[in-house]
């Protein structure tokens, strides 16, 4: 018996004309990065002085889990209401903090990858950052660094 | 002796699956202990729904409403050792008022060689399109249900692999990415035929070799992704047959903090079964609490299945409207109306309804940890 020719292809036509036009439309969106309202800290340690913003985005979605060390980075966040994770998640990571738990919750249940540690405050992320030599984390711009290191973010 | 005894706890039934979710649940911790450094994350992930429809039975409603008995399940991973991920997850599954069937999922090994290259062995969840590795995950969908043509139990997709598989990616300063996924081993794809009662069976696809391709490009949430995956479908009634069942996809994926734009479309090919679908879902949200969704889902069938049956078995075509209602990301509530045309994924109310268009109203909630 001769097959039956499919007629769903003018859909996935549609759904071709459809993704060009979405890549037309988001590439007009601007990213504005806002004054920052946090630093980037890493543990003494570490040689790097500067790093870009794309790789701490990498970083921070665990895109990217080496140093070029070769030792393990260990990202940690803080709570989702600290006004530093707001402004980190906006500025670099492009995205509000729900969407970044979203993100997180493919990432867990796809079995890819489990969200960054949640720090209770600025004074809990640099004490850890202090005792793990791989470790990266954000705090507010007011928060002491004593003891770590402060990254320059460039883009 | 230790191989005949884990043979023999291996295939006892029917209490095969909850022994090795409890070995599962037990070992993790175990190993995770001893490791110097233990990670041991508990998550988990559930759904309830309930609907009425005006005809044919589709998603959770039906003619005399519908409510469903509920599904769960418990994620495990641990990191026993530097470089060394383990992870399963054990599905249970309500199948009615005072039944349960427990189901491991996924139980899989991980060896992080690089960002570029990981080494996964066991039974893995299939990287196919957007969403065969969330399949059961609620609060990562868009609406109550998956699109149907692409991820009902029609034979496209399998949830997971037996097998070993790569994963990795590459990331360039510039924020374009390519991810990349490679798999072979064995795939178990659920086969339900609406119009025969929802009678389910198992098709058994072996020698499988796939693999998903995604690009990232510098806007950001924009993606677009391809996959393939080819194998022999088992016939238990021709122990030679080399039946090919080729599956193969194109993807699109945008979203921002406000609005998400999502589309595929997939064909399957065997040797009497040819299928294409496709959808586009939309989103967009109205506040941090309500967002509402829709989705345009078709899907054509043509082959032996269908010969001399009404052309409405073979057709689903699903235009779908919904406003969710996020207390949080991992709780969420949904309010949906479908007005679906074909039998293909509808069970309809008697055989003489085929090729009614059916009408559903159905409200659930996903919520995950």
């Amino acid at each position: 018996m001769p097959m039956q020719t499919s007629n769903a292809f003018p859909v996935a036509r549609s759904v071709a004309i459809c993704a060009v036009v979405m890549t037309l439309v988001t590439s007009a969106s601007a990213q504005v990065a806002s004054a920052q309202a946090y630093k980037l800290i890493v543990n003494d340690a570490n040689h790097a002085s500067g790093i870009s913003s794309s790789e701490v985005a990498q970083i921070f979605m665990k895109k990217k889990t080496d140093w070029p060390s070769g030792e393990a980075v260990i990202p940690v966040d803080q709570s989702a209401n600290s006004p530093s994770r707001v402004a980190f998640s906006k500025d670099v990571l492009h995205r509000d903090v729900m969407a970044m738990k979203l993100y997180w919750q493919q990432q867990m249940f796809a079995g890819r990858a489990n969200a960054p540690d949640e720090k209770a405050s600025d004074a809990v992320v640099v004490a850890y950052i202090k005792d793990n030599p791989g470790a990266i984390g954000y705090v507010s711009s007011a928060a002491s660094t004593t003891g770590v290191k402060v990254l320059v973010i460039h883009e | 002796m230790v191989s005949s005894s884990l043979t023999y706890l291996l295939t006892m039934m029917p209490y095969r699956f909850p022994v090795l979710a409890g070995l599962a649940c037990f070992a993790l911790p175990q190993l995770a202990a001893q490791s110097s450094s233990p990670t041991v994350q508990v998550h988990g992930f559930a759904d309830w729904g309930v609907g009425h429809s005006d005809g044919g039975t589709f998603e959770f409603g039906s003619k005399r409403g519908t409510s469903s008995p509920g599904t769960f399940a418990l994620v495990l991973s641990a990191v026993p050792a530097p470089r060394i991920a383990l992870a399963t997850q054990i599905g249970f599954n309500g199948l009615g008022e005072d039944r349960t069937e427990a189901k491991l999922d996924i139980v899989f090994a991980q060896y992080h060689f690089s960002d570029k290259f990981n080494f996964n062995v066991g039974r893995v969840k299939q990287p196919f399109g957007e969403y065969t590795e969330i399949f059961d995950v609620g609060t990562a969908h868009n609406m109550l249900g998956l699109p149907h043509g692409e991820y009902d139990d029609s034979g496209m997709m399998g949830e997971v692999y037996n097998g070993v598989g790569f994963t990795g990616g590459v990331f360039a300063d510039s924020r374009w990415g390519l991810r990349y996924d490679g798999y072979v081993g064995d795939i178990a794809l659920r086969v339900t035929r609406p119009w025969a009662d929802q009678v389910e069976s198992i098709k058994l696809l072996h020698e499988v070799i796939g693999a998903r391709t995604i690009v990232e490009t510098p806007v950001d949430g924009l993606s677009f992704g391809v996959s393939i995956y080819t194998g022999h479908l088992d016939d238990v009634n021709d122990p030679d047959s080399r039946e090919r069942h080729t599956v193969v996809g194109a993807q699109a994926d945008w979203a921002n903090n406000r609005f998400g734009v999502r589309t595929e479309a997939t064909r399957r090919q065997e040797r009497n079964l040819s299928e294409s679908s496709a959808y586009l879902e939309g989103t967009a949200r109205l506040n941090p609490s309500w967002q509402l969704a829709a989705r345009l889902d078709h899907s054509q069938a043509a082959g032996a299945d269908f010969n001399g049956a009404s052309s409405s078995l073979g057709q689903h075509t699903d235009i779908a409207i919904g406003l969710n209602y996020w207390f949080a990301p991992g709780f969420v509530l949904r309010a949906e109306f479908h007005d679906v045309a074909g039998n293909r994924f509808v069970v309809p109310l008697r055989p003489q309804d085929t090729g009614r268009r059916t009408h559903v109203v159905q409200f659930g909630s996903h919520f995950s940890f």
